[in-house]
Protein backbone atom coordinates (compact mmCIF):
# COMPACT_ATOMS: atom_id res chain seq x y z
CA UNK A 1 0.00 0.00 0.00
CA UNK A 2 2.94 2.34 0.66
CA UNK A 3 4.47 1.78 -2.75
CA UNK A 4 1.04 2.07 -4.41
CA UNK A 5 0.14 5.31 -2.63
CA UNK A 6 3.59 6.76 -3.30
CA UNK A 7 3.44 5.87 -6.97
CA UNK A 8 -0.01 7.32 -7.47
CA UNK A 9 0.92 10.49 -5.59
CA UNK A 10 4.30 10.77 -7.31
CA UNK A 11 6.17 10.49 -4.01
CA UNK A 12 9.49 8.64 -4.09
CA UNK A 13 9.41 5.52 -1.91
CA UNK A 14 12.35 3.23 -1.19
CA UNK A 15 10.85 0.18 0.48
CA UNK A 16 14.18 -1.41 1.34
CA UNK A 17 15.26 1.50 3.54
CA UNK A 18 11.76 2.86 4.20
CA UNK A 19 12.86 6.27 2.95
CA UNK A 20 9.91 8.27 1.72
CA UNK A 21 10.10 11.75 0.23
CA UNK A 22 7.64 13.49 2.53
CA UNK A 23 8.71 16.30 4.89
CA UNK A 24 8.05 14.63 8.24
CA UNK A 25 8.83 11.00 7.45
CA UNK A 26 11.42 10.60 10.19
CA UNK A 27 9.11 12.16 12.76
CA UNK A 28 6.30 9.78 11.83
CA UNK A 29 8.65 6.79 11.96
CA UNK A 30 9.88 7.89 15.40
CA UNK A 31 6.32 7.74 16.73
CA UNK A 32 5.75 4.30 15.21
CA UNK A 33 9.01 3.02 16.71
CA UNK A 34 8.31 4.48 20.15
CA UNK A 35 4.74 3.23 20.19
CA UNK A 36 5.83 -0.36 19.64
CA UNK A 37 8.35 -0.41 22.51
CA UNK A 38 7.37 -2.41 25.62
CA UNK A 39 6.59 -0.87 28.99
CA UNK A 40 9.41 0.89 30.76
CA UNK A 41 11.09 4.22 31.07
CA UNK A 42 12.82 4.08 27.69
CA UNK A 43 9.55 3.61 25.85
CA UNK A 44 7.69 6.25 27.84
CA UNK A 45 10.41 8.83 27.18
CA UNK A 46 10.56 7.92 23.50
CA UNK A 47 6.79 8.21 23.12
CA UNK A 48 6.69 11.58 24.89
CA UNK A 49 9.47 12.92 22.68
CA UNK A 50 7.91 11.55 19.53
CA UNK A 51 4.52 13.07 20.40
CA UNK A 52 6.09 16.45 21.08
CA UNK A 53 8.04 16.37 17.81
CA UNK A 54 5.01 15.38 15.83
CA UNK A 55 2.77 18.01 17.41
CA UNK A 56 5.40 20.68 16.71
CA UNK A 57 5.84 19.54 13.12
CA UNK A 58 2.31 18.64 12.05
CA UNK A 59 -0.08 19.66 14.83
CA UNK A 60 -2.02 17.76 17.52
CA UNK A 61 -4.67 16.38 15.17
CA UNK A 62 -2.04 14.83 12.93
CA UNK A 63 -0.31 13.35 15.98
CA UNK A 64 -3.55 11.70 17.08
CA UNK A 65 -4.21 10.40 13.59
CA UNK A 66 -0.69 8.95 13.39
CA UNK A 67 -1.24 7.25 16.76
CA UNK A 68 -4.52 5.88 15.41
CA UNK A 69 -2.74 4.37 12.40
CA UNK A 70 -0.26 2.73 14.77
CA UNK A 71 -3.18 1.32 16.75
CA UNK A 72 -4.77 0.03 13.57
CA UNK A 73 -1.70 -1.91 12.53
CA UNK A 74 -1.10 -3.27 16.01
CA UNK A 75 -4.59 -4.68 15.46
CA UNK A 76 -4.25 -5.79 11.84
CA UNK A 77 -0.90 -7.54 12.26
CA UNK A 78 -2.43 -9.76 14.96
CA UNK A 79 -5.50 -10.32 12.82
CA UNK A 80 -3.40 -11.43 9.85
CA UNK A 81 -1.00 -13.62 11.81
CA UNK A 82 -3.62 -15.05 14.14
CA UNK A 83 -5.88 -16.19 11.30
CA UNK A 84 -3.14 -17.38 8.94
CA UNK A 85 -3.85 -14.72 6.35
CA UNK A 86 -2.13 -15.40 3.03
CA UNK A 87 -1.27 -12.76 0.46
CA UNK A 88 -2.95 -13.48 -2.85
CA UNK A 89 -1.84 -10.34 -4.71
CA UNK A 90 1.44 -10.69 -6.66
CA UNK A 91 2.02 -6.92 -6.44
CA UNK A 92 1.76 -6.92 -2.67
CA UNK A 93 3.97 -9.99 -2.40
CA UNK A 94 6.65 -8.21 -4.43
CA UNK A 95 6.37 -5.10 -2.27
CA UNK A 96 6.76 -7.29 0.81
CA UNK A 97 9.90 -8.84 -0.67
CA UNK A 98 11.39 -5.40 -1.31
CA UNK A 99 10.61 -4.36 2.28
CA UNK A 100 12.42 -7.41 3.64
CA UNK A 101 9.27 -9.19 4.80
CA UNK A 102 10.21 -12.51 3.20
CA UNK A 103 12.62 -13.04 6.10
CA UNK A 104 9.84 -12.83 8.67
CA UNK A 105 8.71 -15.95 10.52
CA UNK A 106 5.14 -15.11 9.54
CA UNK A 107 5.79 -15.63 5.81
CA UNK A 108 3.28 -18.14 4.43
CA UNK B 1 -11.64 7.38 26.19
CA UNK B 2 -10.49 10.54 27.97
CA UNK B 3 -9.70 13.35 25.59
CA UNK B 4 -6.59 15.37 26.33
CA UNK B 5 -7.05 18.97 25.15
CA UNK B 6 -3.60 18.75 23.57
CA UNK B 7 -4.53 15.57 21.75
CA UNK B 8 -8.11 15.96 20.56
CA UNK B 9 -9.75 12.72 19.48
CA UNK B 10 -12.09 12.79 16.52
CA UNK B 11 -15.63 11.91 17.63
CA UNK B 12 -15.75 8.84 15.37
CA UNK B 13 -12.44 7.59 16.77
CA UNK B 14 -13.52 8.18 20.36
CA UNK B 15 -16.85 6.42 19.76
CA UNK B 16 -15.28 3.39 18.05
CA UNK B 17 -12.79 3.00 20.87
CA UNK B 18 -15.46 3.40 23.54
CA UNK B 19 -17.50 0.61 21.96
CA UNK B 20 -14.43 -1.57 21.54
CA UNK B 21 -13.33 -1.02 25.13
CA UNK B 22 -16.78 -1.87 26.50
CA UNK B 23 -16.84 -5.07 24.41
CA UNK B 24 -13.88 -6.47 26.34
CA UNK B 25 -16.08 -7.10 29.38
CA UNK B 26 -19.32 -7.95 27.60
CA UNK B 27 -20.38 -11.48 26.63
CA UNK B 28 -19.44 -12.61 23.16
CA UNK B 29 -20.92 -15.38 21.10
CA UNK B 30 -18.55 -18.07 22.39
CA UNK B 31 -16.93 -16.59 25.51
CA UNK B 32 -18.66 -15.29 28.63
CA UNK B 33 -18.20 -11.71 29.79
CA UNK B 34 -16.00 -12.88 32.64
CA UNK B 35 -13.84 -14.96 30.31
CA UNK B 36 -13.46 -12.13 27.80
CA UNK B 37 -12.47 -9.71 30.54
CA UNK B 38 -9.93 -12.14 32.04
CA UNK B 39 -8.44 -12.94 28.62
CA UNK B 40 -8.24 -9.23 27.77
CA UNK B 41 -6.32 -8.59 30.99
CA UNK B 42 -3.87 -11.38 30.13
CA UNK B 43 -3.45 -10.11 26.57
CA UNK B 44 -2.87 -6.51 27.65
CA UNK B 45 -0.30 -7.52 30.23
CA UNK B 46 1.70 -9.82 27.98
CA UNK B 47 1.40 -7.49 24.97
CA UNK B 48 3.33 -4.68 26.61
CA UNK B 49 5.26 -6.23 29.49
CA UNK B 50 9.02 -5.70 29.50
CA UNK B 51 9.50 -9.30 30.67
CA UNK B 52 6.86 -11.23 28.75
CA UNK B 53 7.51 -14.96 28.31
CA UNK B 54 9.05 -16.00 24.98
CA UNK B 55 6.78 -17.70 22.42
CA UNK B 56 7.85 -21.22 23.35
CA UNK B 57 6.83 -20.79 27.02
CA UNK B 58 3.19 -21.05 28.08
CA UNK B 59 2.18 -17.83 29.79
CA UNK B 60 0.01 -19.73 32.27
CA UNK B 61 3.07 -21.55 33.55
CA UNK B 62 5.02 -18.41 34.42
CA UNK B 63 4.25 -17.14 37.93
CA UNK B 64 2.93 -13.61 37.98
CA UNK B 65 1.94 -13.53 34.31
CA UNK B 66 -1.78 -14.21 34.80
CA UNK B 67 -4.03 -12.32 37.20
CA UNK B 68 -4.72 -14.32 40.40
CA UNK B 69 -8.30 -15.12 39.35
CA UNK B 70 -7.59 -15.61 35.63
CA UNK B 71 -8.13 -19.36 35.58
CA UNK B 72 -11.50 -19.04 37.33
CA UNK B 73 -12.88 -17.48 34.16
CA UNK B 74 -11.12 -19.16 31.22
CA UNK B 75 -8.93 -22.25 30.80
CA UNK B 76 -5.16 -22.08 30.74
CA UNK B 77 -5.12 -22.96 27.03
CA UNK B 78 -7.17 -19.83 26.28
CA UNK B 79 -4.88 -17.60 28.32
CA UNK B 80 -1.86 -19.14 26.61
CA UNK B 81 -3.41 -18.50 23.19
CA UNK B 82 -4.30 -14.93 24.14
CA UNK B 83 -0.73 -14.32 25.28
CA UNK B 84 0.74 -15.82 22.11
CA UNK B 85 -1.53 -13.70 19.91
CA UNK B 86 -0.80 -10.62 21.97
CA UNK B 87 2.98 -10.76 22.00
CA UNK B 88 4.19 -13.29 19.43
CA UNK B 89 1.51 -13.45 16.76
CA UNK B 90 4.08 -13.63 13.97
CA UNK B 91 5.36 -16.94 15.36
CA UNK B 92 1.99 -18.70 15.09
CA UNK B 93 2.14 -21.50 12.55
CA UNK B 94 -0.59 -23.66 11.07
CA UNK B 95 0.43 -26.35 13.55
CA UNK B 96 0.15 -23.91 16.46
CA UNK B 97 -3.29 -22.90 15.22
CA UNK B 98 -4.32 -26.54 14.94
CA UNK B 99 -3.39 -27.26 18.56
CA UNK B 100 -5.26 -24.20 19.84
CA UNK B 101 -8.29 -24.98 17.68
CA UNK B 102 -8.40 -28.52 19.03
CA UNK B 103 -8.29 -27.18 22.60
CA UNK B 104 -10.73 -24.28 22.29
CA UNK B 105 -12.80 -24.84 19.14
CA UNK B 106 -12.36 -22.98 15.87
CA UNK B 107 -15.05 -20.35 16.43
CA UNK B 108 -14.00 -19.63 20.01
CA UNK B 109 -10.49 -19.13 18.65
CA UNK B 110 -11.71 -16.70 15.98
CA UNK B 111 -13.54 -14.69 18.66
CA UNK B 112 -10.35 -14.73 20.76
CA UNK B 113 -8.36 -13.31 17.85
CA UNK B 114 -10.90 -10.49 17.61
CA UNK B 115 -10.63 -9.87 21.34
CA UNK B 116 -6.83 -9.64 21.25
CA UNK B 117 -7.04 -7.35 18.21
CA UNK B 118 -9.35 -5.08 20.20
CA UNK B 119 -6.93 -5.06 23.13
CA UNK B 120 -4.09 -4.20 20.73
CA UNK B 121 -5.94 -1.25 19.20
CA UNK B 122 -7.31 0.23 22.41
CA UNK B 123 -4.19 -0.12 24.53
CA UNK B 124 -1.88 1.01 21.74
CA UNK B 125 -3.78 4.25 21.22
CA UNK B 126 -3.77 5.05 24.94
CA UNK B 127 -0.03 4.41 25.22
CA UNK B 128 0.78 6.44 22.12
CA UNK B 129 -1.21 9.38 23.47
CA UNK B 130 0.40 9.16 26.91
CA UNK B 131 -2.81 8.15 28.67
CA UNK B 132 -2.51 5.86 31.72
CA UNK B 133 -3.42 2.17 31.43
CA UNK B 134 -6.85 1.15 32.64
CA UNK B 135 -8.55 -2.12 33.49
CA UNK B 136 -11.58 -3.32 31.54
CA UNK B 137 -14.94 -2.55 33.09
CA UNK B 138 -16.41 -5.12 35.51
CA UNK B 139 -18.07 -8.01 33.70
CA UNK B 140 -21.73 -8.79 34.32
CA UNK B 141 -22.33 -11.99 36.29
CA UNK B 142 -25.02 -14.63 35.90
CA UNK B 143 -27.18 -14.95 32.80
CA UNK B 144 -26.32 -11.43 31.62
CA UNK B 145 -22.71 -12.49 31.24
CA UNK B 146 -23.29 -15.74 29.38
CA UNK B 147 -22.22 -16.09 25.73
CA UNK B 148 -24.99 -15.82 23.13
CA UNK B 149 -24.07 -19.06 21.31
CA UNK B 150 -26.14 -18.09 18.30
CA UNK B 151 -25.67 -20.24 15.24
CA UNK B 152 -22.80 -19.06 13.05
CA UNK B 153 -23.34 -18.11 9.41
CA UNK B 154 -22.83 -20.83 6.82
CA UNK B 155 -19.11 -21.55 7.00
CA UNK B 156 -16.49 -22.55 4.47
CA UNK B 157 -12.88 -23.61 4.54
CA UNK B 158 -10.68 -20.88 3.09
CA UNK B 159 -7.43 -21.04 1.17
CA UNK B 160 -6.48 -17.51 2.20
CA UNK B 161 -6.82 -18.15 5.96
CA UNK B 162 -6.38 -21.09 8.33
CA UNK B 163 -9.57 -20.28 10.18
CA UNK B 164 -13.06 -21.05 8.84
CA UNK B 165 -14.86 -18.08 7.31
CA UNK B 166 -18.41 -17.23 6.28
CA UNK B 167 -19.30 -18.77 2.92
CA UNK B 168 -18.41 -18.16 0.19
CA UNK B 169 -14.71 -18.15 1.02
CA UNK B 170 -11.90 -16.33 -0.75
CA UNK B 171 -14.01 -13.69 -2.49
CA UNK B 172 -12.27 -10.92 -0.53
CA UNK B 173 -8.82 -10.30 0.92
CA UNK B 174 -7.72 -12.62 3.71
CA UNK B 175 -7.92 -9.99 6.44
CA UNK B 176 -11.39 -8.92 5.30
CA UNK B 177 -12.83 -12.43 5.59
CA UNK B 178 -10.74 -13.42 8.64
CA UNK B 179 -13.37 -12.87 11.37
CA UNK B 180 -16.54 -13.37 9.35
CA UNK B 181 -17.30 -16.64 11.14
CA UNK B 182 -18.01 -14.51 14.24
CA UNK B 183 -20.02 -11.58 12.86
CA UNK B 184 -19.93 -9.49 16.04
CA UNK B 185 -16.14 -9.57 16.16
CA UNK B 186 -15.95 -8.82 12.43
CA UNK B 187 -18.19 -5.75 12.69
CA UNK B 188 -16.35 -4.34 15.70
CA UNK B 189 -12.92 -4.70 14.11
CA UNK B 190 -13.92 -3.02 10.88
CA UNK B 191 -15.57 -0.13 12.72
CA UNK B 192 -12.23 0.40 14.48
CA UNK B 193 -10.33 0.16 11.20
CA UNK B 194 -12.52 2.78 9.55
CA UNK B 195 -11.94 5.24 12.39
CA UNK B 196 -8.24 4.52 12.86
CA UNK B 197 -7.13 4.19 9.27
CA UNK B 198 -9.26 4.57 6.16
CA UNK B 199 -13.03 4.05 5.75
CA UNK B 200 -13.72 1.07 3.51
CA UNK B 201 -15.35 3.18 0.79
CA UNK B 202 -12.23 5.33 0.52
CA UNK B 203 -9.67 2.53 0.52
CA UNK B 204 -9.05 2.67 -3.23
CA UNK B 205 -8.50 6.43 -3.33
CA UNK B 206 -4.80 7.27 -2.80
CA UNK B 207 -5.67 10.96 -2.44
CA UNK B 208 -8.14 10.45 0.41
CA UNK B 209 -7.24 12.29 3.62
CA UNK B 210 -8.82 13.57 6.82
CA UNK B 211 -6.90 16.81 6.34
CA UNK B 212 -4.09 15.73 8.65
CA UNK B 213 -1.99 12.89 7.22
CA UNK B 214 -1.72 12.12 3.53
CA UNK B 215 -2.28 8.53 2.45
CA UNK B 216 1.46 8.14 1.87
CA UNK B 217 2.15 9.29 5.44
CA UNK B 218 -0.45 6.86 6.78
CA UNK B 219 1.04 3.98 4.79
CA UNK B 220 4.53 4.88 6.00
CA UNK B 221 3.43 4.50 9.63
CA UNK B 222 1.50 1.33 8.78
CA UNK B 223 4.51 -0.23 7.08
CA UNK B 224 6.81 0.53 10.00
CA UNK B 225 4.46 -1.03 12.55
CA UNK B 226 4.06 -4.10 10.33
CA UNK B 227 7.84 -4.40 10.07
CA UNK B 228 8.26 -4.05 13.84
CA UNK B 229 5.75 -6.85 14.35
CA UNK B 230 7.37 -8.94 11.60
CA UNK B 231 4.04 -9.36 9.86
CA UNK B 232 4.54 -10.71 6.35
CA UNK B 233 0.98 -9.99 5.28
Amino acid sequence: MLSWSGETQQVAVDLASLRVAVPHAETLLALADAATLPDGTEGEVARAEARARLVAAMGPRAMVDAAAVVANFEMMTRLADGTGAVLHSPDRAEAGRLAGADAFTSRR
Amino acid sequence: MTTDPDAPLRPDLAAAHAEAWASLSQPGNWWSAGARRALAVTAAHVMWSADAPPPWVSASGVPGTLAPDALEHAPAAAHDAAARLARHAATITRETYGRIRDALGALAYVELVGLVCTVAATTSLRRSLGLPPRDPDPAPRGPAGEPARTDPPALAEATRNWVPVAAPADRTAAVVQALTAVPGAHRLLWRLAAAQYVPDDEMVDPRWTRGTLTRVEMELVATRVSQRRECHY
